[in-house]
């Protein structure tokens, strides 16, 4: 294997790449990269077998081949080489880099120990805008569960049905669910659940970049074209609960409140609330919603009152203010829409500006100290 | 290439695991239990390659009954041999430590051994345990779903070493695993497991070894005489980590040496039971409790040499070919094959009692008492 490529390119995309590698690994090759060199075009591939991640480049190619190596010792020496054109040659055992004025040897191994990754079939591929998404992904993947007892939770839903496709993720404290229409989805009917570590990769490896991705879904794995870049993740094993069933229909009072106000007061408020329940308590009645919560370990009480369109009879209930604030978060518009019924039933939040069929949150009130 | 081979180190488990491969009945959980050193590590990644080869070898034995091997050269093969196969997980037990990365450099450095040996003995100090940090690591790793084409097989190591918490953590998974997942829970004393752990396995026994197997392979593997490599193999008595340990270990790093041990037992037989207990004592020092169980092996050994010498009045099929002269002076202790039963269980009791974490020096001191006793009574 013998190809030549301007020192910048390779540094590019080897910081690309490094984000898949793990530091360590009782799999040495998981350390490493796979190089190879095709007809006037290089592949770099890595992997920590749940997440994979190929680019491709062009290259002079003077002979092909591949070569796994130790993908941080080349990155440091590639990162530490001044400008200039590189040329790496490989052998069974070893891979040199040659610059104008030196070279450098490391030690490789065989291409055959690296695991093998999934083959990409553009024919299954469907396309998906860049813009809408990431847009998806940043909006429901902040819901994932970090409960290794229900590993389906740990993921990201993603359902087509006929050409609507929706995202959904949930830690059963709190649910987020994003719709949209495709019609390149040409009445596919699949549920997949992605772990959201490729979901958060993709918008960073996208940049500002609005740009179609091209998506294939497997029986085990899910595969996003990005062009030069290839990303495949592991599914989770399902079933996904139903989550239909949890989302409230028939809520009968409604809050609208402006946003950027209710997080502002949510914040200051929950600074007393108790460390671990960071409880704080919605008062709503007559237009008005007291925000309160008291906290004994410090001695400290706080309470601040804004003002809001509120229909429905009075009602109080304890939110973890987390949870209210990175729903918030997530929302657009100026003002927010609260659906709920019980102080122990589930409040429906959503976009004002927005059908809360495209998108919702549904966040669980706490239940208020005595 | 493997440089074991599989089917002569442990025939009756191989074939059990190789009917089962051929009726495609491949259980989800097994538990192979057997001493450690026995062979329960290499019939895992046996089993492993068989599930992934590329290219099964089907062989017949000698009773003409077909049975079915992994090719040991293809890919798979190659590299779960080399533990680098990307279907392959450990819960191995590990020392205490802090840190996340602290566990892989654990791991790895436990699994360089049974790279390079894969009969060997990984240190049971009581303070190695499967923490509940891995067995979370393990249940995250198998929430994905298996890579396609391949088998993945999560080997827990010691299973008796995985605290309760670790072990109730993993109930749900180890009665059903996922798809395409195998687990083999290796356990030297799978009474010590959860019950609806035990429940959960199917069962699978590693036996003795026999001595000429151990043998051969310590010939192709280490440097060592003919008469080195019989005498370990016999020592063993039917578990290669054993003769590997006793071939390869520093003489300092023994818990016991075979020529201490002798001298203890000739203490034993010809010194009176005060001096005999106060020689004991001395050399036992504050050795660990496996040290005394490896010296009551030792005597087991000198024991059966002596009773056969004393009552076959043949010195061939000794353990102790180079103790030969000493053995034949000691024999006639043994005339009486009721000494020799009598003294055999006194050992027999006291090694399960050192098991169940009895005071060391007691339970010898008790035990050299009977054994006197027993001569006494008998002559």
């Amino acid at each position: 294997m013998k190809f030549t490529l301007p020192k910048s390119k390779l540094g590019d995309y080897l910081q690309y790449i490094l984000q898949v590698v793990p530091n360590k690994a009782t799999l040495p090759i998981l350390t490493s990269i796979l190089i190879e060199a095709l007809e006037n075009k290089l592949k770099i591939s890595a992997t920590d077998l749940d997440l994979s991640m190929t680019v491709s480049l062009d290259g002079k190619v003077v002979k092909k081949g591949s070569i796994a190596v130790p993908a941080r010792i080349l990155s440091d020496i590639i990162r530490e080489l001044p400008e200039s054109e590189i040329t790496v040659e490989g052998t069974s055992s070893r891979v040199e880099l040659k610059i104008p004025n030196g070279s450098y040897k490391i030690g490789a191994i065989s291409p055959e120990d690296f695991p093998k990754l999934p083959a990409v079939n553009t024919k299954k591929e469907i396309k998906i805008d860049g813009e809408s998404l990431v847009k998806m992904i940043r909006k429901t993947t902040f819901a994932c569960s970090d409960d290794e007892t229900r590993p389906a939770l740990n993921g990201v839903l993603w359902q087509t049905k006929g050409d609507k496709m929706q995202m959904v993720a949930t830690d059963g404290h709190r649910l987020a669910r994003m719709a949209a229409d495709n019609p390149t989805l040409k009445g596919m009917y699949d549920d997949v659940i992605i772990p959201p570590k490729v979901l958060n990769l993709l918008p960073k490896l996208m940049g500002d970049t609005n740009r179609e991705v091209g998506i294939i879904f497997g029986e085990n794995n899910i595969i996003f074209n990005l062009g030069d870049i290839i990303i495949t993740s592991r599914l989770l094993e399902g079933p996904y609960p139903n989550f239909e069933q949890v989302i409230p229909v028939d809520n009968d009072k409604k809050l609208v409140v402006s946003r950027n106000e209710l997080a502002g007061a949510v914040r200051r408020v929950s600074i007393l609330s108790n460390a671990l329940t960071h409880q704080v308590k919605f008062s709503m009645k007559d237009n008005k919603l007291t925000l309160s919560t008291a906290n004994a370990d410090v001695g400290g009480e706080g309470k601040e009152v804004i003002s809001c369109t509120y229909t429905g009879e009075p009602i109080e209930l304890g939110y973890n203010a987390n949870y209210v604030l990175e729903v918030l978060s997530k929302i657009d518009s100026d003002d927010v829409v609260f659906e709920l019924s019980t102080n122990v039933s589930a409040g429906v939040v959503y976009n004002v500006d927005i059908p809360k069929e495209e998108y919702l949150c549904l966040v669980m009130p706490l239940r208020l100290a005595e | 290439m493997t440089h074991f081979d599989i089917t002569a180190f442990q025939p009756q488990a191989w074939t059990i695991l190789s009917r089962s491969f051929q009726t495609d009945h491949i259980a989800g959980t097994y538990l192979f239990s057997g001493p450690d050193g026995s062979g329960r590590w290499a019939l895992a990644i046996s089993l492993a390659a068989l599930l992934n080869c590329e290219q099964p070898v089907e062989q017949e034995n000698p009773d003409n009954k077909t049975f079915i091997t992994p090719c040991g050269e293809c890919r798979n093969c190659r590299l779960i041999f080399n533990l680098s196969f990307e279907g392959l997980l450990y819960a191995i037990p590990l020392p205490p430590h802090k840190k996340e990365e602290e566990t892989i450099d654990l791991t790895n450095q436990a699994l360089d051994i049974k790279r390079h040996e894969p009969f060997a003995i990984l240190s049971s100090t009581s303070n190695r345990l499967i923490s509940i940090d891995v067995a979370r690591q393990i249940k995250k790793r198998l929430a994905g779903k298996a890579p396609a084409g391949i088998r993945r097989v999560v080997i827990f190591y010691q299973m008796e070493r995985m605290l309760t918490a670790s072990a109730d953590a993993l109930l749900k998974l180890i009665e059903e695993p996922p798809p395409d997942t195998i687990l083999i829970l290796i356990a030297e004393k799978p009474e010590l497991l959860l019950p609806t752990i035990q429940s959960r396995a199917q069962r699978i026994k590693v036996r003795s070894t026999p001595p000429e197997v151990v043998k051969h392979y310590l010939q192709s593997q280490y440097d060592l005489t003919d008469i080195k490599t019989t005498l370990l193999a016999r020592i063993a008595q039917g578990i290669p980590g054993r003769a590997i340990a006793m071939a390869t270990q520093d003489r300092e790093e023994e818990p016991f040496q075979r020529e201490e041990a002798f001298a203890l037992f000739v203490s034993l037989l010809e010194d009176s039971p005060p001096q005999a207990v106060a020689r004991l004592m001395t050399l036992i020092g504050d050795r660990n409790r496996g040290a005394a169980m490896e010296l009551l092996r030792y005597w087991q050994i000198f024991l059966r040499d002596c009773t056969g010498i004393a009552i076959l009045k043949s010195d061939e099929g000794i353990v102790n070919i180079d103790l030969q002269e000493s053995l034949t002076r000691l024999a006639p202790y043994f005339a009486s094959p009721e000494t020799a039963i009598s003294m055999t269980t006194h050992i027999k009791n006291t090694l399960a009692d050192l098991r169940l974490n009895v005071h060391i020096h007691g339970a010898l001191a008790a035990l050299v008492l009977r054994m006197k006793s027993a001569m006494m009574y008998c002559r």
